[in-house]
C-alpha cells in the first residue's frame, strides 16, 4: 500500500473529525485521483460534502461508492439520507424502475466464469458417459449462466454516465444557450444520465424520460 | 311531470345547501392611500345567498363592481358558486382586518374568514416613479440588501403597464448563491402613481443567503409587445385583459430591464451560544397538551407551534426525555403565508408524551436558541412547562406485567435523531476491491475459450469413436490404401493371377463391405449397380473376372506382357471405381 495515500487518508479523516470538511474533501479528492476504485473513500468524501451542505456532490459520491460496493448498507443508508433532502421527485419511466444490481461487474464476471467451467466440464463428461448427474449439473449451470449474463449485459450496454445537480436550482433548456425555452427546473441533488456533451453544455435525461440541456458548471458528472 | 321537476329542483337545492361555505379573497394586501383593492366574496353551495355584509369595512369606501354565478358538474358532482366583487379604496392608513363577510341563506348566516390589509402613506412608502412618456416599465426590489446567513428576504418583480402587453416572455434571474422559493401565484392589481392608474403584475420570491459574502441578483428582462396608447383599442375592463390583452391594437416590441441588485450576506455573530438551533428569524414558541390527567403508560399529545418570520424547513424540536417521561414525535407540518409584514411561517409538531411514574409530574418547557436579525442577537425562546396528574395504570396491565417480567422489563429502543453513517477509518479501505483489467481479460478468455475447447475436443473424440465403431466406414476408407500397398508387390508374386484377382476382389469387398473373396462375376452387377457405377464399368469388371478366371483355371502361362496388361487393367478398374462410387 502506498504510504503517501495512507498518510493522506489518515489526515483527511482527522480533518473530518475536527469539522474541517474543506481539507477532508481535498484529501479524499487527491486519493481518488490516484486510486479511483475505492468505495470507502467515496463514502467518506460523500459524508464530507454532506456536512458541508453540498447535497449534489454528496449524492454523486455516494452513488459512485455504491457502484463499487453495491451491497454496502452504510452507503445505501447515507444515499437514502441524502435523497430525503432533495427537492425534486423524479419517477422512473422504465418498467424495471431504477433497478440497481447488487453485484459489481467483476463479481458478475467471476460468477459467469465459474458457471462456464462447471457447465462445459459436465458437457465433456457427457461425451464419454451418459450419466444423469452431469446432465443435470450442466442444465442448472447453463440456466444460472443465462440468468447472470442478462443483467451483466445490461450493465455493459447501460449508459453509465450519470450526473447530479450541484447548484440550488438550474434551468433545463430546449437547446444550447440561455436564449432558448426553459423546459423545466431541477434542484440540488437531482440525478440524471448524460447523453451528450457539447462545449459548456450537457444533454441530460431524467429517469422519467424528460430531456434537456443544462450548463455543465451547475452539475457534476 | 311538473311535480317531479319541482321535486328535483328542491332536492338539488337541499344538496347544495348542505355544503355552503363563504370565502373572501383580495388581490393585494399591502397598498398605499392612492391604491385600490379588489375584493371577492365567494359563496359556494348556493345561488340564493343574500348580498354579503362585510365586517371591518368602515376604513374603506366600498363599491360593488359585479356579481357572477357558476354551475359546474364534474364526475356527477354538482357545484354552485356565486361571487360578489367589490372595489375598496382606503380611507386612512394603518393595518386593518377585513371580514368576516356574512351572507344569509334561507335564514341561516354563513361567515367567511378574515384578511389583513396594510395601508401605507403615499409619499413615504411608495417610491415607485413612473418614467415619463412610457406605457410600461418594470422594477425589481428586495426588502433587505444585507441579510444575515439563513435570514429570509423578499425579492419582488413588478411589471407596470397602462395600455396592456402581449406575447410577453420573462427571463428571470437564477439567484446564484441564494435559496429561492416563489411566494404564491403572481398577483395583479391596480396602483395609482402620481394620480395615474397603472395595472401591476407582481411576482415575489422568498430568498435565503446560503453563505456569507457578496452575491448579485442578476437583471430580470421582459420582452413583450406593448399596446400603443391611442391606437384605437378600447381598454379592457378586466385586469387580465388589460395586462395581457389581445385585440387588434397597434403594438410595439419592447425589452424592459429590471436592474441587478447587489446583496451582502452577513455572517452570524460569534461566539455562537451552546445549543444554537440554527434558526434565523423572529420566532415564537407555543405548546399545549390535550389533557392534564393521564394514567401511567397512556399518552398525552403535546402540540407545539413554532411560528414567525424566517426559515423553518430544518427546524426540529430538542430532545426532552427525562426519567419520568418518554416521548414519540410525529411528522411536523409546515405552512407559509404571505402577510403585509413578510412571510409568516409556522411549523406544527406533535409529540406524544408517556409518563412512566404516577403522581403529579411536571413536563419541562421546550427551549430553542435562535438568532433574531432584528435585534442582531441570539435569543432563547421557550414554551410553558406542564403539570400532569398521572394516575396508576390499569390493574389488568399491572397483573399482565407481573406475569411477564421478562417482556415488561425490556425497553424498546427509541430513535432520538438521524445522522449519516460514519466515515471509514480502516486503512483496508485503501485496498482496491475491484478486479483489475488483466483479471477481467482472463475471466473473459475462460468464458469464451471453454466452449471453443469443448467443441475441439468433441471433434477429436467423435472421430475416434466413429473410426472405432463403424467397420463399414473403416473398410471403405482403408480399401484404397490396402489396394495400392498390395498392388506394388503384385508384380513379384509367384501366383500372379490368383493374387491379382484376390487383390481386386478384396478391394471390391472392402468397398462394398462384403467378403471380397466370395465375389464372382455374377455378384458384380448386384453389388455395383446400387452404388451408381457406370454399366460400361460393370461390364468391364465382369469381362475382367471372366477372362482372368479362365486364365487361372485354363493353365495358360502368362508372358511378361500379359502380366503388365493384367496389372494395368486392375489399376484401370480400381481408378474407375474410386471415381464413380458415391457411397
Amino acid at each position: 500500500m502506498n504510504s503517501d495515500i495512507s498518510t493522506l487518508f489518515v489526515s483527511s479523516n482527522e480533518a473530518y473529525n475536527h469539522g474541517d470538511y474543506a481539507t477532508a474533501i481535498k484529501g479524499y479528492d487527491d486519493i481518488i485521483s490516484q486510486k479511483p476504485n475505492l468505495p470507502d473513500v467515496y463514502l467518506n468524501l460523500g459524508n464530507a460534502h454532506m456536512k458541508s451542505q453540498h447535497l449534489g456532490q454528496a449524492v454523486y459520491y455516494y452513488k459512485k461508492a455504491l457502484s463499487l460496493s453495491p451491497r454496502d448498507p452504510d452507503i445505501r443508508y447515507n444515499l437514502k439520507y441524502a435523497h430525503e433532502k432533495t427537492v425534486d421527485k423524479i419517477d422512473s419511466k422504465s418498467a424495471m424502475g431504477d433497478m440497481a444490481f447488487p453485484f459489481t461487474s467483476g463479481e458478475f464476471l467471476i460468477f459467469l466464469a465459474l458457471c462456464s467451467v462447471v457447465m462445459w466440464s459436465s458437457q465433456l463428461i457427457l461425451l464419454y458417459k451418459k450419466w444423469a448427474w452431469p446432465k443435470m449439473l450442466r442444465n442448472i449451470f447453463a440456466f444460472l449462466f443465462i440468468l447472470a449474463a442478462i443483467p451483466y449485459s445490461l450493465t455493459l450496454f447501460k449508459n453509465n454516465t450519470f450526473g447530479v445537480v450541484t447548484a440550488p436550482e438550474v434551468n433545463i433548456y430546449s437547446a444550447i444557450g440561455k436564449d432558448n425555452v426553459v423546459l423545466f427546473t431541477l434542484h440540488e441533488g437531482a440525478e440524471f444520465s448524460v447523453l451528450e456533451k457539447m462545449d459548456q453544455w450537457a444533454l441530460i435525461l431524467l429517469a422519467d424520460g424528460k430531456k434537456g440541456w443544462v450548463s455543465k458548471d451547475k452539475i457534476i458528472e | 311531470m311538473r311535480f317531479i321537476f319541482i321535486l328535483a329542483l328542491l332536492s338539488m337545492h337541499s344538496v347544495f345547501a348542505g355544503d355552503i361555505s363563504v370565502q373572501i379573497a383580495l388581490n393585494n394586501n399591502a397598498i398605499t392611500m392612492d391604491d385600490q383593492i379588489e375584493l371577492e366574496v365567494q359563496v359556494n353551495g348556493t345561488q340564493s345567498a343574500s348580498d354579503p355584509k362585510i365586517m371591518g369595512s368602515e376604513n374603506f369606501s366600498i363599491q360593488e363592481s359585479g356579481t357572477s354565478s357558476q354551475l359546474q358538474m364534474i364526475n356527477g358532482a354538482t357545484t354552485v358558486t356565486k361571487v360578489f366583487q367589490f372595489i375598496l379604496v382606503p380611507k386612512r392608513e394603518g393595518e386593518f382586518t377585513l371580514g368576516p363577510a356574512i351572507v344569509d341563506v334561507d335564514g341561516t348566516e354563513y361567515k367567511s374568514q378574515t384578511a389583513t390589509i396594510k395601508v401605507a402613506k403615499t409619499q413615504n412608502q411608495d417610491r415607485t416613479q413612473a418614467p415619463e412618456g412610457k406605457n410600461a416599465f418594470v422594477e425589481a426590489v428586495v426588502d433587505k440588501t444585507s441579510p444575515f446567513v439563513h435570514e429570509q428576504f423578499i425579492y419582488t418583480f413588478r411589471l407596470f403597464t397602462r395600455a396592456g402587453m402581449s406575447n410577453a416572455s420573462l427571463d428571470f434571474p437564477e439567484f446564484k448563491g441564494l435559496w429561492k422559493e416563489q411566494l404564491g401565484d403572481q398577483r395583479k392589481y391596480e396602483k395609482m402613481i402620481n394620480g395615474i392608474p397603472w395595472q401591476v403584475l407582481e411576482i415575489s420570491y422568498l430568498l435565503t443567503g446560503l453563505g456569507p459574502g457578496k452575491v448579485t441578483i442578476e437583471e430580470a428582462r421582459l420582452l413583450g409587445d406593448v399596446i400603443v396608447e391611442g391606437s384605437g383599442r378600447r381598454r379592457g375592463h378586466s385586469m387580465f385583459d388589460q395586462i395581457f390583452g389581445g385585440g387588434f391594437a397597434e403594438r410595439r416590441r419592447v425589452q424592459l430591464v429590471a436592474h441587478a441588485i447587489p446583496i451582502e450576506v452577513r455572517e452570524l455573530p460569534t461566539p455562537r451560544p451552546d445549543g444554537f438551533s440554527g434558526l434565523v428569524g423572529n420566532f415564537s414558541l407555543e405548546a399545549k397538551i390535550d389533557k392534564d390527567t393521564v394514567k401511567v403508560g397512556e399518552s398525552v399529545t403535546m402540540t407545539v407551534l413554532l411560528k414567525g418570520y424566517g426559515q423553518l424547513e430544518n427546524a426540529v424540536l430538542p430532545v426532552q426525555e427525562t426519567e419520568d417521561f418518554k416521548f414519540y414525535d410525529d411528522k411536523p407540518t409546515l405552512q407559509k403565508n404571505l402577510v403585509p409584514s413578510g412571510v409568516l411561517a409556522s411549523k406544527m409538531f406533535k409529540r406524544a408524551i408517556i409518563p412512566k411514574k404516577e403522581g403529579t409530574q411536571t413536563f419541562p418547557a421546550i427551549k430553542l436558541v435562535i438568532f433574531n436579525p432584528a435585534s442582531k442577537s441570539y435569543q432563547t425562546i421557550q414554551s410553558e412547562s406542564f403539570a400532569l396528574n398521572v394516575l396508576p395504570g390499569e390493574k389488568d396491565d399491572i397483573n399482565h406485567t407481573a406475569l411477564q417480567p421478562t417482556v415488561s422489563s425490556k425497553k424498546s429502543i427509541e430513535i432520538l435523531g438521524q445522522d449519516l453513517m460514519p466515515i471509514r477509518y480502516s486503512l483496508n479501505s485503501l485496498n482496491d476491491g475491484e478486479l483489475g483489467l488483466s483479471a477481467k481479460i482472463i475471466l473473459v478468455i475462460i468464458i469464451l475459450g471453454l466452449p471453443i475447447l469443448y467443441f475441439f475436443l468433441q471433434l477429436i473424440i467423435s472421430r475416434r469413436l466413429v473410426s472405432k465403431g463403424d467397420i463399414r466406414l473403416t473398410r471403405k476408407t482403408k480399401a484404397a490404401k490396402e489396394f495400392l500397398d498390395d498392388y506394388k508387390k503384385l508384380i513379384q508374386s509367384s501366383k500372379f493371377i490368383e493374387d491379382a484377382i484376390n487383390l481386386f476382389k478384396d478391394y471390391l469387398g472392402n468397398k462394398c463391405n462384403v467378403d471380397g473373396r466370395a465375389i464372382t462375376q455374377f455378384d458384380v452387377e448386384r453389388l455395383l449397380v446400387p452404388r451408381k457405377i457406370n454399366p460400361s464399368t460393370i461390364a468391364e469388371i465382369k469381362d475382367f473376372f471372366d477372362r482372368i478366371e479362365k486364365s487361372q483355371y485354363g493353365g495358360v502361362a502368362l508372358s511378361a506382357d500379359g502380366k503388365k496388361n493384367i496389372l494395368s487393367k486392375v489399376k484401370l478398374l480400381f481408378e474407375k471405381i474410386e471415381k464413380e462410387m458415391k457411397s
